[in-house]
């Protein structure tokens, strides 16, 4: 377990605010973060090799605070991997055992046990300059995980890799801590990398903590502004609250109203951010749907799945009763933007006057659909998927 | 005609050829361009003119020989007149300050004779002070890389107030003119109460001494040995460094297992330029410790002294003694030490 209590250490004009973090026992934390937002630099500190202003650091309950980085037990893999380029790839793994004086009968058992596992053993005599990205990738686990360390530090360790490969590390990442269960400390900015092995995550911006939680947590409902344009929220419009009959009722500039299901119905401000992940919103053809002198349409929620249907949908020329407690909005506007990103396919649709708003697509549901610029087309927001931010 | 069209086929080089089949040629122009110059000199110290004559011959036409196959063996990044210019205009400069440094050499070795080789080879002296060269040159080189190592890994790793200043401290020796360290140390020994106090009470006497000759050395070559140091701990990723410490490694046990064998090579390029400059001192030598015959006396002051008594084909032949020794220790290093790592 790893146990942050308002750590604070600074460098220069940078700061590490105040961060306090728990990651459980056995758990894999993600902590994303921009360049330069702090998050290598927290990792350091969690190594010992930066010395904290203030601050206490717990691992496994024991104030660890001021040892030094070899008695703390972390196995660190830093950007870029840092393999001493000097030493084969045995010598490199053995290192760390080496130097806290293991029997060598245990360095060579320990080492072919890692090299198994990783899935190296034909790689032990080459030369580090020699290896693929990949390749040194999982020297430099092995290394780290050779020691048998409390806490495993990943400092965006794939990063620097292709996506095929990418995604091969990101398999073998989740089935080395499936097998052993390492706590995990994983640092990078990349959302997806973060959805695919997290099993919990943070956000951190100028050497803050924004945000722990679920990986979905963080994605979905983001608690800020910052962190809702870091895991590219895409729809994100300032929004009027109002509370009516315990729903939340926003109002977006250009009129058009949407309503959430905030738990809690905690809306402090009036003033508030609305935010609609482009995959939530569905396609609706716009024939079925009755719309309104504002672009605003609303109807009873079975327009649902019209999207792929392609069908009338039954009654579906709601009149004008905006509002409705738990009707989803149907908006309507033109497709401006049509962008294939290869896994899905993001359309940007242009509502009423100079309102983009952004709609993901996966590739079968497009099949479907005439996806033509300027095509008239619905927008359907579920309640459930309107997140209510705080400006 | 058809052999050529296929040639210019196979290598695409627009108006030029691969310079591959010129890489022997060149090669054969350099061996017998130093054939033959070696040949000259032996020649011409056995008092065979004739002989002497054709070789020097041989000698001046292979070296251009060698200039005009060497540059068109160099593969040209284009394939232009423009880029051939180029590599032209940039290697013509190696040619003339090569050709130079060899024209040097071989006017030293045609002027000296037989009589004058003998003569050094039997001076007892002269193989004391050879001796003597090279056995405090090495002492030097030793002690300028005990202070090199951790000074260069401090300069290179710490941030300390006047680290700068310290930095430039560093490099004032090589500026110094060497004439003056010589005086300095003087006037510091006799001059000052530390001086004393390290002669009179500690007993290291190091003026007209044989220690004092290290010292000058020291003082006038250590500078490189600390820069180029400084230079290869800066080129050492302190991420590994973080990365041992993590691993279970001492911060001495990470300096000798990670930093230093990654530096060796900058470290061991900053000694063989400290021994270069060591081995050829010679203005403080003559101010601080002089030039006694059979005590003090190192190659580079038996030049001076046999120069001033006016025997020039002894001093030279000395002179060149001096310039192989210090050519074959470098040549040898340089092969062996260049392959000791392979770089990332």
């Amino acid at each position: 377990m790893i146990r942050c209590e308002r750590l604070t250490y600074s460098v220069g004009s940078f700061r590490l605010k105040d961060v306090t973090l728990e990651v459980a026992d056995g758990e894999y934390f993600v902590l994303l973060g921009p360049p330069g937002s702090g998050k290598s630099m927290l990792l350091e500190c969690l190594c010992g090799l930066n010395r904290v202003d203030s601050g206490r650091l717990l691992l496994d309950g024991q104030d660890v605070t001021d040892w030094e980085p070899r008695r703390r037990g972390i196995g660190y893999v830093p950007q870029d991997y840092a393999l001493f380029p000097h030493l084969s790839v045995r010598r490199n793994i053995a290192s760390g055992l080496v130097a806290r004086g293991e029997p060598q009968e245990e360095v060579v058992r320990r080492v072919a046990e890692m090299t198994d596992m990783l899935g190296i053993a034909h790689l032990l005599d080459r030369r580090i300059a020699g290896l693929s990205g990949g390749e040194r990738q999982r020297v430099a686990l092995g290394r780290a995980l050779a020691v048998r360390p409390r806490v495993l530090l990943l400092d965006e360790p794939v990063s620097a890799l292709d996506e095929q490969t990418r995604d091969r590390l990101c398999r073998l990442l989740k089935r080395l801590h499936r097998e052993m269960r390492t706590t995990t400390v994983h640092v990078c900015h990349n959302f997806a990398e973060m959805l695919a092995v997290a099993d919990s995550a943070g956000v951190i911006d100028g050497g803050r903590i924004l945000q722990t939680g679920s990986p979905a947590d963080v994605f979905n409902r983001p608690v800020n502004v910052r962190v809702a344009e870091f895991v590219q929220a895409g729809n994100l419009f300032p929004a009027e609250a109002e509370l009516v009959d315990g729903q939340v009722r926003l109002t977006l500039p250009g009129g058009v109203v949407l309503h959430a299901q905030v738990p809690e119905a905690r809306i402090e401000q009036r003033r508030v951010m609305a935010m609609i992940r482009p995959e939530y919103i569905r396609l609706c053809p716009i024939a079925g749907c009755a719309r309104n002198p504002r672009g605003n349409v609303n109807t009873p929620a079975s327009c649902a799945h019209v999207a792929t249907k392609d069908t009338e949908t039954p009654g579906g020329n709601g009149g004008p009763h905006r509002g409705s407690p738990t009707g989803s909005t149907l908006l309507h506007g033109r497709i401006a933007e049509v962008l294939d990103q290869g896994a899905i396919v993001r359309l940007v649709v242009a509502v009423g006057e100079g309102q983009e708003w952004s709609v993901g697509l996966g590739k079968s549901e497009c099949l479907s659909i005439d996806l033509a610029l300027g095509r008239e087309v619905g927008l359907q927001i579920d309640p459930q998927h309107v997140h209510v931010l705080q400006e | 005609m058809t052999s050529m069209e296929s040639n210019n086929d196979s290598t695409n080089n627009g108006p030029f050829h691969s310079g591959r089949p010129f890489r022997g040629a060149a090669g054969c122009a350099l061996a017998a361009f130093i054939t033959a110059a070696i040949a000259a000199v032996l020649t011409d110290l056995a008092e065979w003119e004739t002989l002497t004559g054709w070789l020097t011959t041989l000698m001046w036409l292979s070296l251009p020989a060698y200039f005009i196959t060497a540059v068109l063996s160099i593969e040209a990044e284009g394939r232009g007149w423009s880029e051939r210019v180029f590599t032209v205009v940039t290697f013509m400069f190696v040619a003339v300050f090569v050709t130079m440094a060899f024209l040097l050499v071989i006017a030293d070795a045609l002027y000296i004779n037989w009589t004058a080789v003998v003569e050094v080879a039997r001076s007892p002296f002269i193989g004391q002070a050879l001796r003597l060269s090279i056995v405090t040159s090495v002492i030097t080189t030793a002690l300028a890389l005990m202070f090199a190592i951790p000074m260069g890994y401090a300069l290179s790793r710490y941030d300390f107030p006047g680290r700068t200043l310290a930095d430039t401290v560093v490099d004032i020796p090589i500026v110094f003119p060497p004439l003056v360290a010589g005086l300095t140390l003087l006037v510091f020994f006799s001059q000052t109460g530390i001086g004393r106090w390290i002669e009179e009470d500690l007993g290291l006497v190091f003026v007209f001494q044989r220690k004092g000759i290290v010292l000058c050395q020291f003082v006038i070559s250590a500078s490189f040995a600390i820069r180029s140091a400084k230079t290869a701990f800066d080129e050492v990723d302190r991420r590994l460094e973080k990365v041992a410490l993590t691993l279970g490694y001492t911060s001495w046990r990470s300096f000798l297992h990670v930093s230093l064998p990654l530096a060796s090579r900058g470290v061991m390029a900053g000694g063989i330029l400290t021994w270069a400059r060591a081995f050829g001192v010679f203005g403080p030598l003559m101010i601080f410790v002089g030039s006694f015959r059979g005590r003090t006396e190192v190659l580079s002051t038996t030049i001076f002294l046999e120069q001033s008594v006016g025997n020039l084909e002894g001093a030279l032949t000395v002179a060149l003694l001096l310039i192989s020794v210090a050519t074959v220790a470098l040549l040898t290093i340089r092969l062996v030490g260049g392959q000791a790592l392979v770089k990332l």
